[in-house]
């Protein structure tokens, strides 16, 4: 590391150099972009435990086998991320198996339970929604080349888990009934999960490593309204209320609560009348949600035992 | 023993007269693992043939470090910050 | 084969008709059962990539499940009913899965020997008479051979460690006298009549052996089979007291509740939409 001061690496990144080895960073960009990493990472593998607490009990055969497909790509690109982050010397097994579950950094919105095959699917439409929002604007834009090899495959599959979760909710919205209702009462408290889901808006966020060195090429806010513009309409198309309003004429989406807003985490239910600070909303995702721990232990379940066993 | 062995890089090709291209790696304790792994977990396509090599086979030619050992096992060990 | 195929169940002779339909639901239960006990270790397997290999597995269990449920159509029987309406005492499938495995050991001996014994009877039904049948088994051998893999991968990883060979003894040990017996007993009517017509390759002790010869050199390292004369034999002798060669399971009962919640996906029945 060294050859560049953090200044004429930001210029050259943002004249499209792409940084292929240690010498190519300074410690800021290293640091921005385990940061980077380790978010991407958590978030694909917190999801793994997250959809099967619902694939375990899908209703068929079938539908078993498309989400146990998507929880297979989810564990696939958190070993992708995983794999990055030992390449630039963080040690994997600490990330996996010794970090305090609390210390996870995926978003909120994967510490909850998922009950059934409706949460399953609307979280397929609005959460992989979010990851592709995301790690797409990732994939374009990162300066860091190993990452731009390994998003190729993530890209190609976070779309086709999207695309199960539309099909789903669109076919739960023709069936009507329990069905729609099913889907209907996920997205109540799944959606403002998903607007969370980007994180503190522009103006609370005074510095941003990861634009500067271009590891990233939107903001919070920009890309809140990319997933704004593609969940909304399609839900209001389908005949799902949700609290937010498109409007055709400027392509715009208004969300008709106030944000920041708390979270009843026992109720499953937002309470929109409750005016909070994004400083409290900061704290209710740092204390973490019901499901953390068993996420997290669900997926260290035979690791030290087998261990042991090869110590021994 | 608490890591998974060691790191196998993985190359396939979707057609016959296609060149291999690196399409990531795995880590596993021994080549059979390997070669599962590689499988089952780069399997957006239908390849026509996969195959994996320890990462430690590969030399550099014109740059001063073989590909894929940025940082890692050769490179800079962890440190307090990286975590 | 000399000996002309039969293209449907009903061109089979007298009699064989009913076993080979009770053998292909006793696979096709095994493997939806199998599917279920694999994707139980998709989260909790030792590293992320064996978790990636038992959803790989799973997918392929059920896959191949689907393939046999549809072929029972030939049989009489409704997939759609098998599928989501029997009870308990209706299902065909190994004691052995009747419930989620408690460590990675019995994971293990699933994968490495209850998966080969029924991939060894589909080799069985390789060149089978039963031609709508080994149309199908290339592709589901070619899956199953990653299967083998990661069973013997693993297994030789344990053995390579003392404590692990005394919990893989253990574990192979309380799954071995099923695997045996899957094959059958000398005068199994099933399986006698179904190696009589040309329907399976080889009779109970010819499958039998096919299986040892694969899992034989790394059991022989638990103390379970032993070579002689470049053949490989169980160290054991069968036990078939209560043995349901119709079920091809050692005991009456089936698979425990919440697995059976799970096969027929009662718990959203009213999200069922294929």
């Amino acid at each position: 590391m060294g050859r560049f001061t953090d200044e004429e690496l930001q210029r050259k990144v943002q004249e499209g150099f792409i940084v292929e080895s240690e010498e190519d960073m300074t410690e800021t960009y290293k640091r921005a972009l385990i940061t980077q990493l380790t978010v991407q990472g958590d978030t694909e593998l917190i999801s793994a435990p997250a959809y099967f607490m619902a694939a375990r009990d899908a209703p068929s055969t079938n539908t078993m086998v498309s989400a146990t497909a998507i929880i297979q790509d989810e564990l696939g690109h958190a070993n992708i991320a995983y794999r990055l982050l030992e390449d630039l010397g963080v040690d994997r097994h600490w990330l996996l198996y010794e970090r305090e579950p609390a210390h996870f950094k995926h978003p909120y919105g994967f510490d909850q339970p998922l009950m059934n095959w409706a949460e399953l699917v609307s979280a397929n439409a609005l959460y992989d929604r979010a990851g592709i929002t995301l790690l797409g604007d990732v994939h374009r834009n990162t300066s860091y080349g190993p990452l731009k090899r390994g998003l190729v495959k993530v890209s190609l599959e976070e779309n086709f888990h999207l695309r199960h979760g539309e099909v789903w909710i669109r076919r739960f919205a023709e069936a009507g009934g329990a069905a729609k209702e099913a889907v209907q009462r996920t997205l109540d408290w799944m959606f403002p999960m998903g607007v969370e889901w980007f994180g503190m808006p522009d103006d609370r966020k005074h510095h941003n490593a990861q634009l500067d060195f271009r590891l990233k090429g939107m903001t919070n806010d920009q890309l809140r309204r990319t997933w704004l513009k593609a969940v909304v309409p399609l839900c209001e198309e389908l005949g799902y209320d949700l609290p937010a309003q498109y409007d055709p004429d400027t392509d715009e989406v208004e969300l008709t609560y106030e944000l920041p807003c708390q979270y009843d985490p026992e109720a499953r239910r937002w309470l929109f009348n409750e005016t909070i600070t994004w400083k409290q909303v900061f704290q209710r995702w740092k204390a973490r949600g019901p499901m953390n721990e068993q996420y997290v232990d669900s997926l260290r379940r035979s690791r030290f035992a087998v261990e042991r066993l090869l110590a021994a | 023993m608490s890591g998974n062995g060691q790191v196998y890089e993985v190359f396939a090709r979707k057609k016959r007269a296609d060149r291999f291209e690196h399409v990531g790696a795995v880590s596993a304790p021994n080549e059979q693992l390997a070669r599962v792994y590689a499988w089952q977990t780069y399997d957006e396509a239908k390849w026509f043939e996969m195959t994996v090599a320890p990462r430690d086979a590969f030399a550099a030619v014109n740059r001063p470090q073989a590909p894929f050992t940025l940082g890692g096992p050769s490179g800079s060990a962890p440190t307090a910050d990286s975590r | 084969m000399t000996e002309s195929g039969f293209r449907s169940a009903e061109d089979l002779p007298e009699g064989v008709s009913e076993h080979l339909g009770d053998l292909i639901l006793a696979l096709a239960d095994n493997k939806r059962l199998l599917g279920i006990r694999y994707s139980d270790w998709l989260l909790g397997a030792p590293s992320v990539e064996a978790g990636i290999a038992c959803s790989a597995m799973a997918q392929d269990e059920w896959g191949h499940a689907r393939i046999l449920y549809a072929m029972l159509r030939d049989f009489g029987h409704d997939p759609t009913a098998l599928e989501h309406e029997r009870g308990a005492g209706e299902y065909h499938s190994s004691e052995l899965l009747d419930r989620d495995v408690a460590s990675w050991e019995e994971f293990l001996a699933l994968n490495f020997l209850w998966d080969t014994a029924l991939s060894v009877q589909f080799e069985m039904l390789a060149e089978s008479r039963y031609e709508p049948i080994h149309y199908k088994v290339r592709k589901l051998l070619d899956e199953e051979r990653f299967h083998f893999d990661h069973g013997q991968g693993w297994t030789a990883r344990l053995l390579s460690a003392e404590g692990g060979r005394q919990a893989l003894t253990g574990a192979f040990g309380a799954a071995w006298n099923a695997c045996l017996c899957w094959f059958g007993a000398e005068d199994d009517p099933l399986i006698g009549t179904l190696a009589a017509h040309g329907i399976v390759r080889r009779d109970a002790a010819g499958a039998r052996a096919r299986w040892l010869e694969q899992v034989g050199p790394l059991a022989a390292e638990t103390g379970l089979a032993r070579e002689a004369d470049s053949v490989w034999a169980s160290t054991r002798e069968p036990v078939w007291e209560g043995y349901l060669a119709r079920r091809r399971r050692a005991a009456e009962g089936g698979p425990d509740e919440d697995s059976l919640a799970r096969v027929r996906g009662d718990r959203n029945r009213e999200l069922l939409m294929d």
